[in-house]
């Protein structure tokens, strides 16, 4: 069985508890205008090219994605995704146990979204766990709530994206409306789950006292989540754009105050 | 007013050279010690807290003669040059001096006095404890010349009483407490250098554990905490006035109220002296992690982690006892010494492992000199490479030693060192210098390239080995044509894997280092102790100036890999694999030294203290010995480079001391930019 993969990042610390190890899944199925993995959103392999590395050598003008000599020496142009064995990623994973035992961490299946490729995920999972790995899915939601309930019974913790209340913004930002998203995170709250809800804060899109009051009242309905983080939007997927040929919508840096008076609301 | 420094000694010789010359060289080394401490200048400030400003502000002046027994015939000379032929260098480091302060503080120095006084009624007229005897009396003139000074007090300064009262009692009685400790403390660690005339890299070994009792005693008797600190804090800027920037300060791996004290004003005096050497065990508290991991200490590269277990299993490895091995410290800067045994040379050669490889695939000829190495034949696999590896190693490493103990003999002869040597256990007895008397002298060799070596070794079993894709000697006319016209050659070496990776490129690292600590270990004798080690500071850059390309895909004067971290060619470093990796060589049997260096972004410093603590733990029960920490962003260094007025106090880790940028050439500057930025990408 294979996977579509196109990042796996070491000593991650941002995506749950410890050390972690952060599996980056292919494929999307929102369009967030705010993204900073842009290079996620298609679900096939892709190009990267950073055109300020190129010397115009001119050895690449041949290769595609498919290309076994793919390999540009100044790291100028890359591609992005790349099939996986179930093995290999299990294998990579595994590499850093010791980490995750001492710093009680493990594995975040990532994306893009990593509900997309269900049966990849849910081995990936099972084996995770057989080997006692502590696991963690970051997900946007946005997916059938029979995909939640096939990886239930493996994962051990929910990063939950949630991004706005508002389903026409919503709809707006990131192409799909929100109420299979909310839905899902009502049952899964139900559950007995570890959830984390995560939610960036884009400024002009969600940074308001409204938004965050009423997704506050939402969460607080249903089982209150364990732990609710605020991120603050930031511009380090800007360069992707650009090498992947597409513009990237500006939005501001929220303050260090905004940030402050927003998780507020939720103290 | 000129801080003491080198100088003082070129000075004296100067003035005094018929004089000396004339002496032999035993009797001209105490005579210059005593000179020396004649010509020391002092001062006690208004707000001293013990006596320390010894200083030299006579004009520069140095003579360019040599003593007429340093002479070398041709011979010996040639013999001392032979390994630069092959890119090696040897030297008798004469810093890197580690003695006993606690025995010290215990006893006084009039305990090595009494030694001196009982050898000499059975060997009386030995030339060698003549002149042991001679320094200390010179020392006790000097000593007597800070009580005048104070009893002068032409400054006001407030504490001369108790000063006073201290300076009767040592450095030649034991300390009574704490003020007298520090006080005892600094009186040795400034003559050190004066002695060996050389200015760098002297430990205060395990400073938190031997002062502690005194520090105890102190606080019973009404001293308070923040008397304590601002006699520390004179004491650091004691240290920081002849700029050793390598002055290594152990604290743990018992942690007690004064190792805290101490963490505490490393982090708020926040100079270059002393580093901070933090030892860590299984049992190291969760509160001293978080004093440890501290954004203001790693923007200065503080502090060096080094792992209890794994240093003293290295000491083990080395012959050393268990027990005895527990009671190490560590030294200035990367060393595991046990302190008062020793005699650390610590560059004492720096192996040119290019070189070796180069051998090893050319039928012994080298690719830019006419040097040949006898007996290599021509290889046709991965085993045979390791042989010729093996047999060229041996043949190169015997260049280097023979021109190191040329050197070391020559050192002994004409440039002894009774006042090192008295500190030293056993050389009163053996009457004798520390060059042959200590217990160990340990000639530290820095395996200079050996990281890009086994990548390169990794490339040929991929490209000519396994997929038969060159043949040896295309490759070979790459690298020496630093891959000019053979652009595809050198994109297919850095397509294959790298060490740093944890990935298999890590096993042709461990093959290699093997090989060399055999070759390098096999050359012990008598207290000789041939140390191989990694650990390269920023001399990779220098090294790497001088040797053309390698097979590893490093083109001509670029840097070698750094300490035993990756090349610049790995394009992916993840600090968990870098452990992984570094984990894997044999450590313990490069007891030389060997740290891998980590950058961490503040943001990571600041929330995720428990997860660097695990990594760093994580390491060490790997068997790592140390770990190097740094946080500086890029866009601070580059704003740093253009206005270096406003970073007079930045001060950076590199490789094994601390030093302000300002001081660093624009080179080492931009390749530490560029590793900085490669590392914030990889965050
Ligand atoms: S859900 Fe995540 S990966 Fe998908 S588009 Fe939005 S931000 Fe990007
Ligand atoms: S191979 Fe790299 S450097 Fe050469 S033209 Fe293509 S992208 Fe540019």
């Amino acid at each position: 069985m294979t996977g579509e993969i196109f990042n796996i990042q070491k000593f991650c610390v941002n995506d749950g508890p410890g050390i972690r190890t952060t599996v980056f899944f292919k494929g999307c199925n929102l369009c967030c205008a705010w993204c900073h993995n842009p290079e996620s959103q298609s679900a096939s392999k892709q190009i990267l090219f950073y055109s300020d590395k190129c010397t115009h050598c001119g050895k690449c003008k041949d290769w595609t994605v498919n290309n076994d000599n793919f390999f540009c020496a100044n790291e100028a142009k890359e591609i992005c995704g790349k099939t996986f064995e179930l093995n290999e990623v299990i294998d990579e994973i595994l590499k850093d146990r010791a980490f995750y035992k001492n710093s009680s961490g493990g594995v975040t299946l990532s994306g893009g979204e990593c509900m997309l490729q269900i049966d990849f995920l849910e081995e990936l999972l099972k084996a995770c766990k057989q080997n006692g790995v502590h696991t963690a899915i970051d997900t946007a939601g946005h997916v059938p709530y029979e995909s939640f309930e096939r990886v239930l019974p493996y994962t051990d913790l929910f990063l939950f994206d949630v991004k706005c209340y508002d389903s026409d913004k919503h709809k707006k930002y990131t192409g799909a409306s929100n109420e299979l998203i909310f839905s899902n995170l009502r049952k899964l709250l139900k559950t007995n789950k570890t959830v984390w809800v995560r939610i960036p804060i884009i400024p002009t899109v969600n940074d308001t006292e409204e938004e965050m009051l009423a997704i506050k009242s939402f969460l607080y309905s249903c089982r209150a989540p364990k732990k609710i983080e605020l991120l603050p939007y930031h511009s380090m997927g800007e360069h992707k754009y650009a090498a992947l040929g597409k513009a990237a919508q500006a939005f501001s840096i929220p303050s260090e105050e905004k940030m402050m008076q927003l998780k507020n609301i939720f103290s | 007013m000129a801080m003491c420094d080198a100088n003082i000694y070129r000075y004296v010789v100067y003035q005094n050279f018929d004089y000396l010359d004339s002496l032999s060289p035993i009797k001209r080394s105490s005579e210059i010690f005593k000179l020396e401490t004649e010509a020391l200048s002092m001062d006690l400030k208004k707000e001293d807290e013990f006596f320390g400003w010894m200083f030299f502000d006579n004009p520069n002046k140095y003579c360019d003669k040599l003593f007429s027994d340093c002479i070398v015939d041709e011979k010996t000379q040639s013999i001392i040059q032979e390994p630069v032929i092959h890119g090696s260098i040897t030297t008798v480091d004469r810093a890197h001096t580690l003695v006993d302060y606690q025995y010290i503080l215990q006893n006084g120095l009039s305990s090595y006095r009494e030694k001196i006084e009982s050898e000499m009624l059975k060997y009386p007229g030995d030339e060698y404890l003549l002149a042991m005897r001679d320094e200390l009396v010179a020392i006790e003139k000097l000593v007597l010349r800070m009580q005048l000074a104070v009893e002068e007090n032409s400054n006001g300064c407030e504490n001369a009483s108790k000063i006073k009262t201290a300076l009767k009692q040592v450095p030649f009685y034991p300390a009574r407490n704490f003020l007298e400790a520090i006080q005892s403390v600094w009186i040795i660690h400034f003559l050190l250098p004066v002695a060996e005339h050389a200015y760098y890299s002297i430990s205060l070994g395990k400073f938190d554990q031997y002062i502690y009792p005194f520090y105890q005693k102190s606080l019973a008797d009404g001293m308070t905490r923040e008397e304590a600190k601002r006699i520390l804090h004179n004491f650091y800027k004691l240290l920081n006035s002849y700029s050793d920037g390598a002055c290594l300060l152990n604290v743990g791996p018992e942690y007690n109220e004064l190792s805290e004290l101490i963490i505490e004003c490393q982090r708020e005096f926040s100079m270059p002296a002393p580093i901070l050497g933090a030892r860590i065990s299984e049992s190291t508290p969760d509160h001293i992690w978080n004093m440890l991991i501290d954004e203001k200490l790693f923007s200065r590269g503080q502090p060096t982690f080094y792992g209890e277990d794994s240093c003293a299993a290295a000491l083990v490895e080395k012959g050393v006892a268990r027990d005895r091995a527990l009671g190490f410290s560590n030294n200035s800067c990367m060393g595991i010494g046990l302190a008062g045994k020793e005699f650390n040379s610590m560059w004492g050669c720096v192996f040119s492992i290019s070189a070796v490889l180069e051998a090893a695939l050319n039928c012994g000829k080298l690719l830019h000199t006419n040097l040949v190495v006898p007996g290599i034949e021509k290889i046709t696999n991965l085993c045979e490479l390791y042989g010729a590896f093996e047999r060229s190693a041996d043949h190169l490493f015997d260049i280097c030693m023979k021109s190191y103990e040329a050197r070391a003999d020559l050192s002994e002869k004409t440039d002894p060192d009774p006042f090192v040597s008295i500190l030293t256990d056993g050389c009163i007895e053996k009457r004798c210098d520390r060059i042959s008397g200590a217990e160990y002298h340990n000639v530290t060799v820095e395996c200079m390239g050996m990281i890009n070596v086994s990548d390169g070794i990794c490339a040929i079993d991929d490209l000519v080995f396994k997929n038969n894709k060159y043949c040896l000697e295309e490759l070979s006319e790459a690298v020496k044509n630093d891959f000019v016209g053979y652009e595809e050659i050198r994109n297919d070496i850095l397509k294959c894997n790298k060490y740093g990776q944890n990935s298999d490129a890590d096993l042709y690292a461990i093959a290699v280092a093997e090989i060399l600590q055999r070759v390098i270990r096999k050359k012990d004798h008598a207290n000789r102790k041939y140390s191989p080690s990694l650990h390269t500071l920023t001399a990779n850059v220098n090294y790497g100036k001088n040797w053309g390309a390698g097979y590893d895909g490093r083109l001509a004067y670029e840097p070698f890999a750094k300490n035993a971290g990756p090349s610049d060619r790995v394009r992916k470093k993840e600090p968990t694999s870098l452990i992984l990796s570094a984990a894997k060589l044999p450590q313990h049997k490069f007891f030389g030294g060997q740290p891998v260096d980590l950058n961490f972004s503040t943001e990571i410093i600041r929330n995720h203290k428990k997860e660097i603590a695990s990594l760093i733990s994580t390491y060490f029960q790997l068997g790592g010995l140390q770990l190097q920490v740094n946080s500086m962003t890029s866009e601070l260094l580059k704003d740093a480079v253009n206005h270096p007025e406003k970073y007079n106090d930045l001060v950076v880790r590199i490789g094994g001391y601390s030093c302000y940028f300002n001081w660093l050439s624009e080179q080492v500057k931009r390749e530490f930019i560029m590793r900085t930025e490669i590392e914030e990408k990889n965050a």
